[in-house]
């Protein structure tokens, strides 16, 4: 009976109830669909070797694939690094990830970016790039590469690009990183050169925090630090490295140079000099360092007079010495002659030749023959910089605002860079780029720079490259693919028929490292005939910074030194870096702080004569009482907003990034 | 029958006291308690950020169906969403500022296996734990030729992000939930 | 009411989908939850079915809140949690059961497969237990829940498997044997027991009936329309007559009756369940007449 009537009396009507039904089959059938398409396959399980690239490290990783997407990064055991990663390249996992990626090009139109095709983005490129040309020459044209192109074997085939076009403005980051090192180090020894540390029984690092900057060679450094050993750090602020150093001199930033001609000094007043120097170049040197006393060196550095004559002591006595100086020396105006004197204390106390390698010709600018002539035109910044010309045969990018206001840039191709954010002067960057012609910006993310862009092509990151090959970043170009195209668009297919960077460097033949050597150290250079031709003075001298402590502007700004978190501007899109540095900081001493009323966390604003930016406030007896430490490379709180290409290296042109003159307050 | 099959249930699910603990989200309350507390309602795991909590159906009756975490596979990044999210306080809300967490926080204590560990037995460079801690210099500190890690159990939460950074080839830290919860 | 059932037992485990899969998402689960629209914040709906915070509402199943009664003692979460729902059942009665849960496929699965069978030719028995019999799950449940501290419910009540289940399935991308609890569940409704789950072994409508003993909502038949076709009868799940007026806290005011009644003679609304007779003829009347 059950069913019968029912069906006889009773038609079926639809309810509510039977539309919920449906809801939830509908819901549950939506789900199983996508647990059977898209679920979380964990059975294949792959691991690829490669190379992490965000900084120059150059970490050899293991990527554990789990069905066929990224699970986890390791350090591989079997590379230089010894299986080393840093915080940095374990967030690189989100970066492939991200959200915040840009998928197709973009063409700026109005106050808004349209997504465009590959090819139409390309040609539109080079057809304004060609119309530029014709109208304001080819040297209206710039290029510039970021972070990611240090030593990268694809910066050649830019240059190649810039020879083709006709214009010798390509710049690298060696316009404010590691060239005046580079250069000062040359300028005394004819070659750069590497302290091999573990070869060291006393190892100086100055102006440099190898536990950021160095992480896989960290261990090698403290290792340094056990008796009989020295580790002696020169760092206004008591970093990592320092921490563990036998001796820690906290010199004024800026004032690196006194402190190294008050050892010179001490080393040839105290007969330590340890190898045979033309007696007419030591006297120079002697009369040089004459007045820098121990007593004038603490007035002028804040280092005791002790202290310069416990540390000139063991460089002499304690040896073999090797010295690494890093970019605490190098960012500032008078970076290049304060290289050259440490270089000089290098090679005087006798370290030299037992510790150091010859890194001849890091550079290697070959590229398959026949490769297009170099333009004669001068580059930007050639003129006021000659031996940094020559040095690196690049413009120094530094000068390109000046160039843009003045009408002789127009153009400007900005290559994994984020200059607006990274370049000194932000402001007045900012203000030229608006004149430019054309800004194209070639990123995998919307950076500050890509925003005022004209163009942004996004860029693969370096693990959607080969090796790695890991997916992500649909729609992006790979680097070379995207030079290469641009090429052809231009009209240089005869100067680039090739598709990969591999089959480029396939028909160049011929390997692109460079030898290790050790150093002659009868090669020493003290007066430098190079310099005096240019105009600069041939010993190294000191000069104190330009932008002094003021009343107004008492203490020292340090901005952008390298911290845990972040590689420059690169990693605010990995949640896990950002959960290490969440806001950014400003350190100071708490002498500073407490005469201000700052207290730790609070916010505050530091200013220098150029403008202002607000920071929070750590507070740390670790940091020189006359110093502030502020990051760079945050879009929220710019460093550069405080910096300007006023004071710069006359040699190099570098930016003095960690010796302005600031006051700090609550803000 | 029914009188069989409730007195089986009983005695399987009757609280036992010699068995590993398992490792539960932040703000947990004790052993015992946070089992009487715990409705297996999965919100806690459904707010999670990074997929951490996991549950578990047949195991052990006891707790089945509780939230748990695997310390070697993902950490917990100590955003106490779950905290927040626990409906009936088997998780007591915490506040997720460090210096608060570092106080309230215990999930459990670390333990290291040297033989394992890559620069204290002496196979690479690591320290892939000391970037991964939430509380680097208190929790862990590095020590030795290769500056391996050392581990300071009161001033460690028991977060797993180390264990989960541990690279593959190593697996050296665990967590052990503790009893104080 | 429809609108927020749909949301809380489909899109509550979905809408998750989105953050669960996080940074690490699969390009096309992902895309499939976007294009389902179900990026929900998780600050407007968690926990559905079971254990609700909708807009920062707390929501506590009255099996949930009773099961930690008796685990754990009361507390003012637990209560307040509570309050909601309880005083909607009260009001109600046991209609939790025909409108939000989870279960509702199921009966309706199960009916149609045992349709089927008799189609097939196999008529599934019908068997009945005592009314009681899940009150007695019931008691059993907060009673292992007070001696041991165990909370047996959410093991298979299923709101509670549901929402933990099936989010935990999108989660691991894994076969999850909590929902083969519900598997045996419809099987025992397919072969032993039309809707017998619900009729006998869920301790959530146990619950649901104890506090909504009371209720005024009641399914009301209009005598003078009723043509006492059994169609009403027949159709509900729970052994409810509505044709005799024989409705009691079993009843989930699902309104399969009302929608199957030919005549439109039932509603639901508060009221005694015999509606006033309007005076007709009587049969001698109508027959003298002839």
């Amino acid at each position: 009976m059950p069913g019968a009537p029912t069906r006889l009396i009773a038609k079926k009507k639809w309810t509510r109830r039977d539309l919920l039904k449906l809801a939830q089959i509908g819901g549950v059938g939506a789900v199983g669909a996508g647990l059977a398409f898209g679920g979380r396959a964990d059975a294949v399980v792959e691991t690829r070797r490669g190379v992490c690239r965000l900084c120059t490290m150059h970490c050899g990783i293991v990527a554990t694939l789990k069905g066929g997407k990224l699970a986890r990064i390791d350090g591989d055991l079997k590379s230089n690094t010894s299986g080393f990663v840093c915080l940095n390249g374990q967030g690189y996992r989100e970066l492939l990830a991200s959200r915040a990626r840009i998928h197709t090009p973009l063409v700026r139109k109005g106050d808004h970016f349209e997504p465009v095709e590959w090819e139409a983005a390309i040609a539109l490129v080079a057809e304004r790039l060609l119309a530029i040309r014709a109208k304001k020459g080819p040297a209206s044209i710039a290029f510039e590469t970021g972070w990611p192109f240090v030593r990268h074997p694809l910066v050649p085939y830019i240059q190649r690009l810039c020879d083709a076009l006709g214009t010798p403005n390509l710049a690298t980051v060696a316009s404010l990183c590691e060239a005046t090192g580079r250069m000062g180090r040359a300028l005394v020894h004819g070659s750069n050169y590497w302290p091999m540390m573990q070869k060291a029984k006393t190892l100086v690092i100055w102006g440099a925090n190898p536990a950021h900057a160095a992480g896989p060679y960290f261990h090698q450094v403290v290792a340094a630090a056990k008796s009989p050993r020295a580790l002696i750090v020169i760092d206004p602020v008591r970093t990592e490295v320092a921490a563990h150093a036998t001796h820690h001199l906290m010199p004024r930033p800026g004032t690196d140079g006194a402190l190294a001609l008050g050892i010179l000094r001490i080393l040839i007043e105290e007969d330590r000099v340890k190898i045979p120097v033309p007696p007419s170049d030591l006297a120079d040197l002697g009369r040089l360092a004459a007045p820098y006393t121990p007593a004038e060196v603490e007035r002028l550095t804040t280092v005791s007079a002790q202290q310069v004559q416990t540390v000139a002591r063991i460089l002499s006595e304690n040896g073999p010495t090797a010295i690494w100086d890093g970019l605490g020396v190098e960012h500032h105006e008078n970076g290049v002659q304060t290289v050259r004197a440490i270089s000089v204390i290098y090679s005087l106390c006798g370290g030299l030749e037992a510790t150091a390698e010859a890194r001849p010709g890091e550079i290697d600018w070959h590229t398959p023959e026949p490769m297009p002539p170099r333009p004669t035109i001068p580059a930007i910044g050639a003129e006021e910089f000659p031996v940094f010309h020559a040095f690196q045969r690049q413009a120094q990018k530094q000068r390109f605002p000046a160039a843009i206001e003045a009408g002789a840039l127009s153009a400007l191709v900005l290559v994994g860079s984020n200059a607006l954010l990274t370049a000194p002067g932000s402001a007045r960057l900012r203000a030229a780029v608006d004149q430019l012609d054309l800004l194209v910006v070639v990123d995998p993310f919307l950076t500050a720079s890509a925003e005022q862009a004209d163009v942004v092509l996004p860029a693969t990151t370096f693990g959607e490259d080969a090796p790695l090959s890991l997916p992500g970043g649909e729609g992006a170009w790979p680097d070379d693919k995207l030079i290469f195209s641009l090429a052809r668009a231009l009209g240089f297919a005869s100067s680039f028929p090739w598709q990969t960077l591999e089959e480029a460097e396939h028909a160049r033949r011929g390997p692109r490292k460079s030898k290790a050597a050790p150093l002659d150290p009868s090669t020493l250079t003290i007066r430098s005939a190079v310099l005096e031709k240019a105009g600069q003075p041939g010993l190294p001298v000191w000069t104190p910074p330009s932008d002094a402590p003021s009343p107004e502007f008492p203490l020292i700004l340090v901005a952008g030194p390298r911290t845990r978190a972040f590689i420059n501007s690169q990693l605010r899109e990995a949640p896990s870096v950002r959960a290490k540095m969440p806001r950014p900081l400003a350190r100071l001493h708490p002498a500073a702080a407490t005469a201000r009323g700052i207290a730790d966390g609070d916010p505050v604003i530091v200013r220098t004569k150029v403008g202002s930016v607000q920071f929070w406030a750590e507070l740390s007896g670790d940091i020189h009482p006359e110093v502030v430490v502020v990051p760079h490379g945050w879009a929220e709180a710019n460093a550069n907003a405080l910096t300007d290409v006023s004071g710069l290296d006359p040699i190099s042109g570098f930016p003095a990034f960690r010796s302005r003159a600031c006051q700090i307050a609550r803000s | 029958m029914g009188l069989a099959a409730f007195g089986s249930l009983t005695w399987a699910l009757y609280p036992r006291t010699a068995r590993a603990l398992r490792l539960r989200p932040p703000g947990a309350r004790p052993p015992g308690e946070f089992e009487r507390l715990c409705i297996r309602c999965f919100r806690c795991a459904e707010v999670c950020p990074v997929a951490c909590i996991r549950f578990d159906t047949l195991a052990d009756l006891r707790d089945t169906g509780t939230p748990y975490l695997l310390p070697k596979d993902k950490g917990c990044t100590l955003c106490m969403a779950c905290t927040e999210a626990c409906p009936t306080g088997a998780l007591a809300p915490t506040s997720p500022k460090l210096d608060r967490v570092f106080v309230e926080v215990r999930m459990g204590e670390p333990i290291l296996d040297k033989r394992r560990c890559l620069p204290w037995s002496n196979q690479g460079v690591c320290r892939a734990c000391y970037y991964a801690c939430p509380y680097p210099g208190q929790a862990i500190t590095l020590a030795g030729p290769r500056q391996g890690p050392v581990f300071h159990v009161e001033s460690c939460v028991g977060c797993a992000l180390c264990s989960e950074a541990c690279p593959t080839s190593a697996k050296a830290i665990d967590i052990r939930a503790t009893r104080e919860g | 009411m429809l609108a927020l059932s749909i949301l809380i037992t489909v899109l509550g485990p979905l809408a998750q989908l989105e953050r669960l899969h996080g940074a690490e998402s699969d390009g096309r689960f992902a895309t499939l939850a976007r294009w389902l629209h179900l990026s929900l914040d998780p600050g407007l709906l968690l926990g559905a079915p079971w254990t609700i915070r909708i807009l920062g509402l707390e929501i506590l199943d009255p099996v949930a809140a009773a099961s930690l009664l008796c685990a754990a003692g009361p507390t003012t979460k637990i209560v307040l949690g509570a309050l909601p729902a309880v005083v909607l059942v009260a009001l109600f009665g046991r209609f939790f059961c025909g409108w939000l849960c989870p279960y509702i496929v199921l009966i309706a699965t199960g009916n149609a497969l045992r349709a089927l069978l008799a189609r097939l030719g196999w008529r599934a028995p019908d068997r009945s237990f005592s009314k009681n019999t899940a009150f007695v799950v019931l008691a059993g449940c907060l009673l292992l829940a007070a001696l041991t501290g165990s909370q047996l419910a959410p093991l298979f009540y299923p709101p509670a498997v549901v929402a933990r289940e099936l989010p935990r399935a999108l989660y691991f991308g894994v076969p999850t044997l909590g929902l083969g609890v519900l598997g045996l569940a419809l099987s025992f409704d397919v072969l032993v027991s039309r809707a017998g789950f619900c009729r006998y072994l869920c301790p959530g409508g146990a619950l649901f009936r104890l506090i909504g003993w009371r209720s005024k909502v009641r399914v009301l038949r209009e005598e003078s329309k009723c043509t006492d076709c059994t169609a009403c009868d027949v159709v509900c799940n729970l052994l409810q007559s509505p044709m005799t007026d024989q409705t009691d806290s079993g009843c989930e005011r699902c309104a399969k009756c009302v929608a199957v009644c030919p005549t439109r003679a039932l509603t639901i609304s508060t009221g005694h369940p015999r509606l006033p007779v309007v005076p007709t003829k009587t049969t001698e009347e109508v027959s003298a007449e002839r």
